[in-house]
């Protein structure tokens, strides 16, 4: 058994006995071994990825179903690796955060904090799943295998009013989006006659013609809700902002990246010929999206809310990058989801603690002049809004200039001047980026102090979560070529590469 | 010419079926035992044999195994009613035979007549164990409104099957099938022909239009009783559905797959609309039963070939195990707390854990969602006929079906795991259950072990034919 | 303590940059390192590159910064968040060397965005103020604006010459590859920003109620004048349609700035708007592609506008405030602090033999060259260009004589409630000699352009004149203006334009989120509702009632047999 299945279905195993042993466990403890399950699990990824001799690290592929022609067959790439190590970073960082949470220790059902931690390991298991998987429907049960597990989060531990509700809508939307992508991969098995993701891309005569094209629109459609491409992205605030913190992080760092990561693996590599079909509307959608968050994000008082839909113009350079089908924009895409994993997941983590503070996240709840009230607290946020509003020298802006840059010389299927339009737009997102986050700083971080007795300062977790991602949000701000020479060798995996 | 290798498994569970009814007769108290060890043994003698013999074809086989087996599932299941004064279990266990017999044979019918004759064997004790229990006005309403409908529906049928036989000539299927591909009769007609034969096996299966009795006498009936419905009886029908439309009606499947894909696709999204507003275990099982029923049919479009019929059986099998689970956990929360609302469900996974994880996990089959990977898989596997040949609306439907589906399931899912309602009492102490609960629970976790071990190899369902 | 080890600190990086860039002042010495190695798709180098104009930049901006810093000491002594300003201002010094010595296009803007967000910081730094929250939110949203043109300058750039590295780019410019003609008008957006050039321009004066020593620092070595070391750097990539729209800029640009700047009330604004007067003729000077006259000027200009902004910070040290009618007569109570402003408003309005004086004049020469229409600018546009730099001349001695009248002479202001104002002690004065002497140090090297020195001084002993005449008839010389005085005051409601835009953008935001509550949102409701009306009905239909049932059926039965006859 390869290193890599271990590392796939090692948290998810972990996540079940601590649910049935939940009697004997305390939170505190599970959380702890969470933490540590998934640390395991990242030295099984690192000793797969060295030992990786050929296109994809830590291969299995094992006929699973005769009938169905299903394979269990994973590998890691350079696309997939960083997606899989950031997932992971962030699932022992939520893992950390719940072992200081004392609420979820206080819980009035028993065991309650060991099932959050349980699901939060299926949530990896399935996430790690996708990232690595290399069969069509092997990719989707592992897609839907994160679904039920985040309802029960956001359901169970978010907002008690409207947390169900959003909950739901999060999973009804994902749920039809994810169903229509099933359609477009059987309509993929049935024209290709195989799920296997490698052969998909390889094949010596793309698929092309209508019915591929609807294939194309069904799995697009299917992703784009995932992603979520505007105008599907109405699930998303709710769900954000009701989830717990914990829910809004891995919503937010890891679940959208899955869309992304299915744009790129099964859309774009898989169907290029309708991809590159699709693209225009794809990249048209993107900016659109950008550009409508970035004006809700101006109007909206609350925080998580805000954050939220902040990730839908993040990932709408990330979409509109994938809609270039150039190299750069693949690295765009990648380096865009792993910024924004990092970024916008210590955005949420603060996000939370402030909501955990103030008992709820909306500006007038959190007052003015958190400079002084929670000075580390607050510069934590002025970092991490500093980054996701793309600044050079840190993660976010490389992810958003490659994806301009991508914008400005896309492949054949974008149309120059289309193409440029969308630039012109997205950029404008950059300038409106700053201005809510200047509005957020300026609104809560600022102004005339009133102080509370409920101003507690970072805890040493909370320093210690913030001084994680804050070192890797640095580092890969301003050392990109870390992370580039990583995936840049797998580029040729997702679309054709000039010679 | 009698092929006996078919027709053995009936008569065995006609015979056991007189012969639980004659224990009980010769003993002086009322028993629950003996009858169900007579059952047992011919059901368990009946699949032996099915085996053994391997009945005409593998397709045959496959659904002679799910009827026995799942009428044997639900013997066990109905045990828990043993406390009931009101069930004579004589009755119950020659009822379910007689009926199961039914089912052995419809699915074996390779004539018209046999099929309806069969339809009728399948039928009459089905309707008289909706209405067995004694002094209860709901479910002699269940059972009247049950016979009623299904004599229209056999009416119909008949009808159906006359005008065949002016166009083809006769009855048995490779003839009506050599026939019907030779024959000028007007296509629409011939389409109407058939259409109109199948609607007995529509109307036991379920499907819309022909549907509306389902939720009355599920929730008139026992709950085994409505699993077996919902399973042994539903399955025999798609079976013989599956069988006739493929063999007799194959060469002119050009007249009717569109009208059936159309039932399909209103029967799912029919079943999914009922079992949306349900607050009761059975009700909303009932009408997810109906939408199930359209996720089998919708193979049926697919071109000819063993893809089709290998898909819906399938996905007939998993549906199956899966209510099977779903009736027998419920028939035993009946039995401790009295009730099937969800209310009586709420936090059932703590009180009952094994009873909570089975329904949880059948549910999940149920919707077809990881980890209940068989489930999905399944789902994947009946979307791949119409997709190949053309119906591409219709996998849409489905597609949006499935979605729409996981709304009722989570929310049975949800309250399962919940923390459990103030509401329902604690049950009395009983420190060591009947055996019959017992065997009950033996069964529940039998089928969910198939379920799981399917999920994790799910070859061993999906390779059946 | 931390003023003290952050002085000290900044002097080491003055020590250092002085060994290590020295060598670099003499002509034609440069190196060019790099650390990595930009291949593949990312193609970022870690490279700098040295040569006599990077070399005279990093003095400018390590002595400036050892100066603010040292006058910070004693300026901003108490204030609750000394450490992270000082440290605000060491990361201001590293992203603006980090400009100056990229070789690197995207390390250049590395440095360059991250002095957008140190002035953000350091102009919002007494944040409790609502003028400061504006005025710094302002800034950054501004040039952040002007950034994206420095962005896709840089991308098409890469398109175009296949590497990011300047001096490759240089290298290929020079062997006679021509550049895309949007390169250059996108770099002019990127200085239009970071430089308050028109139409930008309102940010600066806006960034005002910023800490003094900062105004200095912005002002004479960093983010502003980084966009006039920028085109000075890449300027073989303007074409000349962008150089004539950066000539059109600049000429308009510096008299309005002169002409805010007459009638301004309060010496800081006035400060800044001279700021954006004085930039436009660095940008004349590279429109007339005299790179080397405005460098001059750039340098000249930082070191007497740092004096000129620490001598107003002392100023409102000693009296505490910055409005001009609180000032007067400080002459005899701050005789250094007079001393020293003398030479830098000398220097400012170019009087000999102050260096702005000469390099003035050399700004003022290149563009009088390019009139003959050998350059890439038309002679036309060069004409314009002359004649707005003679109107500024006028009217730079006019303001900075009426500055220089109302600040020291006449009558005290209102607000001297305090002890009378005094010079203040060695940390905050020593830094004003020593930006005095520079003043008239850097001259020493000039060479006169004797035609234009002679014209300039004519306009400008009209310009001192006219100002000192209606001081001594006793009003402000701000009526000099004439009828639009009221109208310059409002700095002709430009401003207006972009509150208009910022509530218009926030009205379109209303309109987004109210389009999702209710259009987009109104989807999935309605398939809610429509499933619950649905499901409602379905089970009307459910009468329990055996013959509505069999009419169901049958009805339903010859629905399908019709469906199939009538397809």
């Amino acid at each position: 058994m390869s290193a890599l299945v271990v590392a796939v279905l090692l948290p998810g195993l972990a996540g079940i006995c601590l649910a049935l042993a939940r009697a004997v466990v305390s939170a505190r403890g599970a959380a702890a071994a969470g933490a540590a399950v998934s640390v395991l699990s990242l030295i099984c990824v690192v000793a797969s990825w060295s030992a990786r001799d050929g296109a994809y690290a830590g291969e299995v592929d094992h006929p699973w179903s005769t009938a169905l022609g299903l394979h269990w067959h994973l590998g890691v790439d350079g696309i997939s690796l960083p997606l899989v190590v950031m997932t992971i970073l962030l699932c022992v960082l939520v893992c950390w955060s719940l072992a200081a949470d004392v609420t979820s220790t206080t819980d009035d059902h028993e065991g309650a904090g060991v099932v959050l931690v349980a699901l939060v390991l299926v949530i990896e298991t399935a996430s790690l799943g996708v990232f690595s998987a290399l069969d069509l429907v092997l990719f989707f049960i592992f897609f839907e295998l994160a679904l039920i597990p985040m309802w029960f989060v956001i359901a169970r531990w978010g907002d008690p009013g409207g947390g169900r509700l959003a909950a739901t809508r999060f999973l009804m939307f994902t749920v039809t989006g994810s169903a229509l992508m099933l359609v477009g991969f059987v309509v993929i098995a049935v024209t290709a006659g195989t799920l296997q993701i490698p052969t998909l891309a390889d094949l010596p005569d793309p698929l092309t013609g209508t019915v591929p094209l609807l294939g194309g629109v069904a799995i697009a459609v299917g992703l784009a809700v995932k992603t979520p491409l505007w105008p599907l992205h109405i699930w998303l605030p709710d769900a954000h902002s009701k989830a717990p913190t914990v829910g809004s992080v891995l919503l937010a760092g890891v679940f959208l990246k899955l869309g992304t990561y299915g744009l790129l693996r099964v859309f774009v590599s898989v169907v290029p010929e309708p991809a590159a079909r699709l693209a225009p509307y794809l990249g048209a959608l993107a900016v659109a999206g950008i550009i409508a968050s970035c004006l809700a994000c101006l109007r909206e008082h609350d925080l998580k809310r805000l954050i939220a839909y902040s990730s839908v113009g993040h990932m709408g350079f990330v979409v509109l990058a994938i809609s270039t089908m150039s190299e750069v924009g693949v690295l765009a895409a990648v380096f865009a989801s792993v910024a924004h994993g990092l970024i916008t997941g210590l955005l949420f983590f603060n996000a939370g603690w402030l909501k955990q503070r103030y008992g709820s996240a909306t500006f007038d709840a959190l007052g003015r002049g958190l400079y002084t009230r929670v000075p580390r607290l607050a510069v934590v946020l002025l970092f991490a809004a500093t980054a996701s509003l793309g600044l050079p020298g840190l993660a976010g802006f490389w992810g958003e200039m490659l994806a301009l840059r991508s914008t400005y010389e896309p492949s054949p299927a974008l149309d120059r001047t289309l193409a440029w339009t969308l630039l012109t737009l997205a950029a404008l997102g950059v300038v409106l980026t700053t201005a809510y986050f200047v509005r957020v700083v300026r609104r809560v971080l600022q102004g005339a102090a009133t102080p509370r007795d409920d101003d507690i300062d970072l805890t040493r977790t909370e320093a210690g979560i913030s001084a994680v991602l804050a070192v890797a949000i640095v580092l890969l701000g301003v050392a990109p070529g870390l992370l580039t020479g990583v995936i840049e060798p797998a580029v040729g995996a997702i679309v054709q590469v000039a010679p | 010419m009698i092929d006996w290798a078919a027709v053995t498994p009936a008569l065995i569970l006609a015979s056991g079926a007189i012969a639980a009814l004659l224990v009980t007769a010769f003993h002086a108290t009322r028993t629950w035992r003996w009858p169900a060890i007579v059952s047992t043994v011919s059901l368990l003698a009946a699949s032996a044999v099915a085996v053994a013999t391997g009945s005409i074809d593998r397709l045959t086989l496959v659904l002679t195994l799910v009827v026995v087996l799942g009428t044997f599932m639900m013997v066990l299941a109905a045990g828990v009613m043993d406390h009931e004064e009101s069930i004579p279990p004589g009755e119950l266990h020659f009822l379910l035979l007689s009926s199961a017999a039914g089912g052995c044979c419809l699915v074996v019918a390779r004539d018209l007549v046999t099929l309806v004759v069969a339809l009728e064997l399948l039928s009459l004790p089905s309707i008289a164990l909706v209405g067995l229990r004694r002094s209860d006005l709901g479910a002699a309403r269940a059972a009247w409104t049950f016979f009623l409908l299904s004599a229209v529906s056999t009416a119909v049928t008949v009808m159906g099957v006359s005008i065949v036989y002016g166009f083809a000539g006769n009855l048995a299927y490779d003839q009506v099938a050599t026939a019907l591909a030779g024959s000028t009769a007007p296509a629409r007609a011939v389409g109407a022909a058939v259409l109109l034969t199948v609607v007995g096996l529509l109307f036991k299966a379920g499907a819309v239009p022909f549907h509306v009795w389902i939720p009355d006498t599920y929730r008139g009936a026992s709950v085994p009783v409505a699993g077996y419905l919902s399973v042994v009886s539903k399955s025999a029908a798609l079976g013989a559905l599956l069988v006739v439309l493929t063999t007799a009606f194959g060469p002119v499947r050009d007249d009717w797959a569109p009208v059936v894909a159309v039932v399909a696709a209103v029967t799912m999204t029919v079943g999914n609309l009922g079992a949306l507003g349900q607050r009761d275990a059975v009700g909303m099982l009932a009408w997810s039963s109906i939408a199930q029923a359209g996720f089998i049919l919708a193979p049926l479009v697919g071109l000819p070939g063993t893809a089709a019929v290998a898909a819906a059986v399938s996905y007939l099998v998993v549906y199956s195990l899966a209510n099977l689970v779903a009736f027998t956990t419920v028939a035993i929360c009946r039995r401790r707390w009295g009730g099937t609302t969800f209310a009586h469900l709420a936090g059932l996974a703590r009180r009952d854990p094994g009873a909570g994880l089975c329904l949880a996990f059948a549910l999940l089959v149920l919707a077809g969602f990881p980890p209940a990977v068989i489930g999905l898989l399944t789902k994947y596997v009946v979307l791949l006929p119409p997709v190949d040949s053309g119906y591409g609306w219709l996998a849409v439907v489905m597609a949006l079906n499935v979605a729409f589906g996981l709304v009722y399931y989570l929310r049975l899912l949800a309250t399962v795991l919940a923390p459990p309602s103030e509401e329902v009492a604690t049950p009395p102490p009983s420190p060591s259950p009947p055996y019959t609960v017992r065997f009950a629970r033996a069964a529940m976790i039998a089928a969910t072990a198939a379920l799981v071990a399917a999920s994790v190899y799910p070859d061993l369902l999906l390779g059946v034919l | 303590m931390t003023g003290r080890v952050a002085t000290g600190l900044s002097t080491a990086v003055w020590i250092a940059s002085l060994v290590i860039v020295l060598p670099y002042l003499q002509p034609d010495t440069t190196s060019t390192y790099a650390w990595s190695d930009g291949g593949g798709l990312l193609d970022v180098t870690l490279a700098v590159h040295l040569d006599a104009l990077s070399a005279r930049l990093v003095l400018l901006v390590t002595t400036v910064t050892v100066l603010v810093q040292l006058f910070s000491t004693s300026y901003m002594r108490g204030d609750p968040r000394y450490r992270s300003y000082t440290a605000l201002i060491g990361l201001f010094e590293v992203a603006m060397l980090t400009v100056v010595v990229a070789d690197d296009l995207f390390v250049l803007l590395v440095g360059w965005e991250v002095m957008g967000l140190c002035s953000w910081l350091l102009i919002g730094h007494h944040w409790e103020l609502p003028a400061a929250r504006a005025g710094a939110v302002k800034a950054f949203v501004m040039t952040r604006f002007g950034d994206l043109g420095l962005l896709v300058a840089i991308v098409v750039t890469g398109q175009a010459f296949d590497t990011y590295r300047i001096s490759e780019v240089l290298a290929q410019l020079g062997s006679g590859e021509r550049p895309p003609a949007g390169i250059g008008l996108l770099l002019v957006l990127a200085v239009v920003g970071k430089s308050a050039l028109f139409p930008l321009h309102t940010w600066l004066a806006d960034a005002m109620p910023g800490p003094t020593p900062i105004s200095a620092l912005i002002h004479a070595a960093t983010m502003v004048v980084a966009g006039v070391y920028l085109v000075a750097r890449l300027l073989p990539l303007f074409t000349p349609a962008a150089l004539t729209v950066l000539a059109l800029v600049a000429a308009l640009t510096m008299v309005l700035g002169a002409l805010f700047a007459l009638v301004q009330t309060d010496l800081k604004r006035l400060l800044a708007w001279s700021t954006v007067s004085q930039l436009a003729y660095m940008y004349a000077a590279l429109a007339a592609s005299d790179a080397d006259a405005a460098i001059d000027h750039l340098l000249s200009h930082g070191a007497f506008k740092a004096l000129l902004f620490l001598v107003a910070g002392t100023i409102a040290h000693a009296t505490g405030s910055t409005a001009l009618r609180d000032m007067g007569a400080l002459r005899r109570s701050m005789p250094l602090t007079f001393a020293t402003a003398t030479v830098g408003l000398a220097a400012l309005a170019g009087v000999v033999p102050t260096s702005g004086f000469f390099s003035k004049d050399a700004v003022l020469a290149a563009v009088q060259g390019a009139t003959a229409g050998d350059g890439p600018l038309q002679p036309a546009v060069a004409w314009i260009l002359l004649a707005a730099g003679l109107v500024t001349v006028v009217l730079t001695a006019a303001y900075a004589t009426r500055a220089w009248l109302l600040v020291f002479f006449g009558v005290a202001g209102q607000s001297h409630q305090r002890a009378a104002p005094a010079d203040p002690g060695a940390a905050m004065v020593g830094p004003l000699v020593v930006l005095g002497v520079l003043t008239l140090a850097l001259s020493l090297s000039a060479e006169p352009h004797v035609v234009v020195g002679i014209v300039t001084t004519v306009l400008l002993l009209v310009g001192a004149a006219a100002s000192g005449a209606s001081w001594r008839a006793g009003r402000d010389p701000a009526v000099l203006a004439g009828p639009a005085r009221a109208a310059l005051e409002r700095e002709l409601d430009i401003d207006d334009r972009y509150l208009w835009l910022a509530g218009a953008v926030r009205r379109a935001g209303t309109m987004v989120v109210a389009g999702d509550r209710d259009v987009i949102d109104a989807y999935p409701r309605g398939v809610g509702a429509l499933a619950r009306l649905g499901s409602g009905l379905l089970h009307r239909t459910q009468a329990r009632n055996a013959q509505s049932y069999a009419t169901v059926l049958a009805i339903g039965a010859l629905a399908v047999a019709v469906a199939v006859i009538g397809r």
